[in-house]
């Protein structure tokens, strides 16, 4: 009898044991098991490529096509105005639905995922952020100056900002986050978008010890020199959540290769000079943030948000007990949240693109016609109103905005299989040719419009077969050493500037030194995408990349789809949201929050 | 005993090395690594190969499999289980984060699976051929078949859409200050839901030995000796069932710290399971490497366990 209770004792003691154990964290500095990654969610855009206009690129897009309750689009914040909180400070909490796993990184040198860089938006002060529309607005500087050649860029600091600790922030914070930015020790996803800046590559490599393109005159001024004009800084600093400023009284004396690794940077955040601080990460759980007092802006009213981490089944129900107050949803689940009581659910169109890569190598793909009959054979519209329920808007062409730029309107590919059937016997394509539509794993909607073009390019002739792959596989095959007829994908922010798509189309931009995956290489394109990133007048720019859509709705290098709407669900407690243009910016102008 | 116990433990040392040989070659020869894995396409086309390859070998993922296989062990063996390839947080504190929140769950599930398994499976042996013996057996079946991803979401749906009178998920009410009672009502669905689907085998195993032993001749003597039915089922019958009972509560064991991964995501539980999941969808190879280590360990511990406490009850075995 006593043997027993001795070994219960025994057994409840390892138990204890085991739990406090584990609980210690452990000693630092392995050899094998270093360092950082980077964790993705959401579509993006880099950096645009280097228009030489004088203009920043203005307003991006208006939410709007079939969106079924867009909102109107918002009015943007005047240029020289720190946004203001609509209502007085009263307090209360928001619970937004934030990921289903938890973040990389707090540390804007590292984060690469929407959802990360929406907290960075909360919590860091920037030069510039993003409004709603994808359009420059200020932040921690309260102007900003263009030399008329777009070279120079001069930011004039707001007075007496101070970080959440007290501390003012001055343009050495500035310079200080950008150099750690470019140097190449820290491995910062933004040494390549400020690549740019004269002597950035020297600093990176350590062969200058100050950027020779970046000089503070005053406490309140920075100002950037640019290797080349760039008319697109403003967008590549501005975008995401703008490149948040990193306090140096904090940071200083840790070693740029040691940034990523640091408390700072995986989970604590805690000095910062936004509108919110990091209070506390619970990691599987949520991250709270409190109002900053010290913030310069007009207080916010909410004074806590709490950022949840759960699956988005988990979530939705949590939408339906006003667990949580903000949702992304899913096109499957659109008619059961509409049906909530007290929930309004947003739809605005993405600046985002769904479409099918064509791998222009294959010998098979080489000739245009091929790619007009797959335009051709797949009902695009139809697939839209059954499976997306009508929440996207056909597109043609990569030039989707912005707003200045329009939509232009060429060859629409309507629905036509046995025109699709005639190019393809004009092209002499061999019904027996086996094709691989390379799809990746994980998303419900993507698989059941992929069966459906897998059937109806079946129909006219095409053998397609459907493989389902993981993401690193999707990397390997698409990027590193491309290998694929077809892929089926999205993403993308190509309605925030038409230069973007020369990412894409270049064909000195080839994968996988560059974002050219499909290997399409037009001579002819390529004097274009020259012509347009030098030319500063904006009708002869809209002239240029009209000419671009023309010239990539002709030869279809990949077959577009769509855009697909951004939906969201939001309780009617939670006051002030306004759909952005881009899902991951959700956040722009959570200032002006407020609950009921 | 003691001997016996620290030659087993000694015996479990190149166990422990062949597991972690054979789960560092497994992921390292799954497509990809922590860096590819978590961009997408139009991420790692923009970022250019030279980002890629400089993320890599920050990772010391340019060394070839078994010399980062020896590294990693030689750290391991110090305690040191490395940082995490995908967040850069100490293994071990990522670690120490979950493993208390699972054993809460799972120490629920367990003494529910116990509680409602083992007295329902005697009394269905004892009143066999009975209603309850039938609806016990119907009800253990639906317990078993039903998945419990199913019953979880039909949990939620009922208690906490429906009759409002239960949380939908996570471990407590964010944004209030701690209380027990808080934490008890999100402890229950998701420890009823595991628990319930635990008890079902229970329930089988505890009929099918507890019929064995009553038939057998030292029940009919402690019968004939005038004791009353329940010391005769409870003290006699009882402590010789448990045996092979205990085999199987001990290999439930390393779900305590396992987790069970789809009731964890469903009930946005912060425990093992999830973290399991994300850990190798990420390829973070020092966490899945970390994971594996202690299931392995609580493994071998709790057969050990099992075979100590057979000495316990089973006065018989001996262990020289």
């Amino acid at each position: 009898m006593t043997k027993r209770v001795v070994y219960l004792i025994l057994l409840a003691l390892f138990t204890f044991a085991a739990t406090q154990c584990a609980s210690q964290p452990a000693a630092p500095a392995p050899a094998a098991t270093q360092a950082p990654a980077a964790k993705q969610e959401a579509p993006k855009a880099t950096e645009a490529p280097k228009p030489a206009a004088t203009q920043p690129p203005a307003a991006t897009q208006a939410p709007a096509a079939k969106a079924t309750e867009a909102p109107k689009a918002t009015e943007a914040p005047k240029a020289t105005e720190a946004p203001k909180a609509a209502a007085p400070a009263a307090g209360g909490t928001l619970n937004i639905h934030w990921r289903t796993d938890n973040p990389v990184s707090f540390n804007p040198l590292f984060s690469t995922s929407g959802s990360e860089q929406q907290v960075e938006r909360l919590i860091f002060g920037a030069l510039l952020k993003m409004s709603d529309k994808l359009e420059p607005i200020p932040d921690l500087a309260e102007k900003w100056d263009i030399a008329p050649d777009a070279k120079t860029y001069t930011f004039t600091l707001r007075k007496n900002v101070k970080f959440s600790d007290g501390q003012p922030l001055t343009a050495d914070d500035v310079i200080f986050t950008f150099e750690r930015a470019i140097d190449k020790r820290v491995g910062s996803i933004w040494a390549g978008r400020l690549g740019g800046i004269e002597g950035a590559a020297e600093y990176a490599d350590q062969k200058a010890d100050k950027i020779s393109g970046l000089e503070a005159p005053d406490p309140n001024t920075v100002r950037v020199k640019l290797a080349k004009p760039d008319a697109a800084f403003l967008t590549t600093i501005g975008n995401f959540s703008g490149l948040g400023i990193l306090p140096k009284h904090v940071l200083k004396d840790v070693a740029p290769d040691q940034l990523k690794n640091h408390r700072f940077s995986t989970q604590a955040p805690n000095v910062s000079a936004g509108a919110y601080i990091l209070a506390n990460y619970q990691p599987g759980q949520y991250v709270e943030l409190r109002r900053n007092d010290n913030y310069f802006g007009a207080k916010p009213s909410v004074e806590r948000i709490f950022l949840k981490i759960m699956a988005s089944d988990t979530a939705l129900a949590q939408l339906q007990t006003g667990e949580v107050d903000f949702v992304k949803v899913p096109v499957s689940e659109l008619d059961r949240v509409k049906r909530i009581p007290n929930v309004t659910v947003h739809s605005v169109n993405s600046p985002s693109i769904s479409q099918i890569a064509v791998y222009n190598e294959r010998p098979f793909f080489k000739d245009k016609r091929v790619r007009q009959a797959i335009m051709f054979a797949i009902d695009r519209k139809g697939i839209v109103d059954s499976i997306l329920g009508g929440q996207a808007a056909l597109v043609n062409s990569p030039v989707i905005g912005p707003e200045w730029m329009g939509q232009p309107e060429f060859e629409k590919y309507d629905f036509n299989p046995a025109k699709a059937k005639e190019l393809l016997k004009a092209a002499n394509w061999d019904p027996n040719q086996k094709v691989e539509m390379m799809v990746a794993t994980g998303d419900k909607v993507q698989d059941a419009y992929g069966a459906v073009i897998q059937q109806q390019l079946n129909d006219v002739g095409m053998k397609v077969e459907i493989r389902q792959v993981d993401s690193a596989e999707v990397n390997r095959r698409y990027i590193q050493t491309p290998d694929y007829d077809l892929f089926l994908f999205g993403g993308g922010v190509y309605r925030a500037e038409p230069s973007i798509s020369a990412t894409y189309y270049l064909s000195s931009n080839f994968t996988p030194r560059g974002g050219n995956g499909t290997h399409y290489s037009n001579p002819q394109l390529d004097q274009l995408f020259a012509d347009g990133v030098a030319t500063a007048d904006r009708a002869k720019r809209k002239d240029i990349y009209t000419q671009i859509a023309k010239t990539v709705n002709d030869d279809v290098p990949t077959t577009f789809l769509w855009s697909p709407n951004s939906i969201y669900a939001v309780t009617n407690r939670f006051k002030g949201f306004k759909p952005p243009a881009y899902i991951d910016n959700f956040v722009w102008n959570a200032e002006e929050w407020g609950v009921q | 005993m003691l001997v016996y116990i620290l030659r087993r433990l000694l015996i479990a040392i190149p166990v422990l090395i062949g597991v972690t040989i054979v789960t560092y070659g497994f992921i390292s020869m799954a497509p990809g690594d922590p860096v590819t894995a978590l961009l997408d396409p139009e991420q790692m086309s923009t970022l250019g190969p030279d980002w890629v390859e400089q993320q890599k070998a920050a990772l010391g993922l340019d060394k070839p499999v078994p010399v980062r296989y020896v590294l990693w062990l030689g750290e391991a063996a110090r305690g040191n289980l490395g940082y995490s390839a995908v967040d850069r947080r100490p293994v071990a504190q990522k670690l120490g984060e979950r493993i208390g929140p699972t054993l809460r769950l799972m120490i629920a599930a367990l003494l529910i699976a116990l509680l409602v398994g083992i007295p329902i499976g005697i009394l269905s042996a004892v009143k066999q051929y009975s209603w309850l013996d039938y609806v016990s057996n119907l009800a253990g079946l639906a317990m078993i078949s039903i998945p419990g991803f199913f019953l979880g979401l039909a949990a939620i749906y009922l208690f906490a859409l429906k009759l409002q009178i239960l949380p939908t998920a996570g471990m407590a009410t964010i944004g209030e200050p701690p209380s027990l009672w808080d934490q008890f009502r999100h402890l229950l669905l998701p420890a009823f839901v595991l628990g319930l689907a635990e008890a079902a085998p229970l329930i089988r195993y505890a009929r099918s030995s507890m019929l064995e032993v009553i038939h057998q001749e030292y029940v009919r003597v402690a019968r004939a000796k005038g004791l009353s039915e329940w010391t005769v089922l409870l003290v006699h019958a009882l402590r010789n069932a448990l045996i092979p009972l205990i085999t199987i509560i001990a290999l439930q064991l390393p779900t305590l710290v396992g987790g069970a991964v789809i009731i964890e995501q469903i009930f946005a539980w912060p425990g093992m399971g999830t973290l399991a999941i994300s850990a190798i969808f990420g390829r973070d190879y020092p966490t899945i490497m970390a994971i594996n280590l202690i299931s392995a360990v609580m493994i071998i511990l709790s057969s050990l366990i099992a075979d100590v406490m057979y000495a316990v009850v089973d006065p018989r075995v001996h262990y020289n």
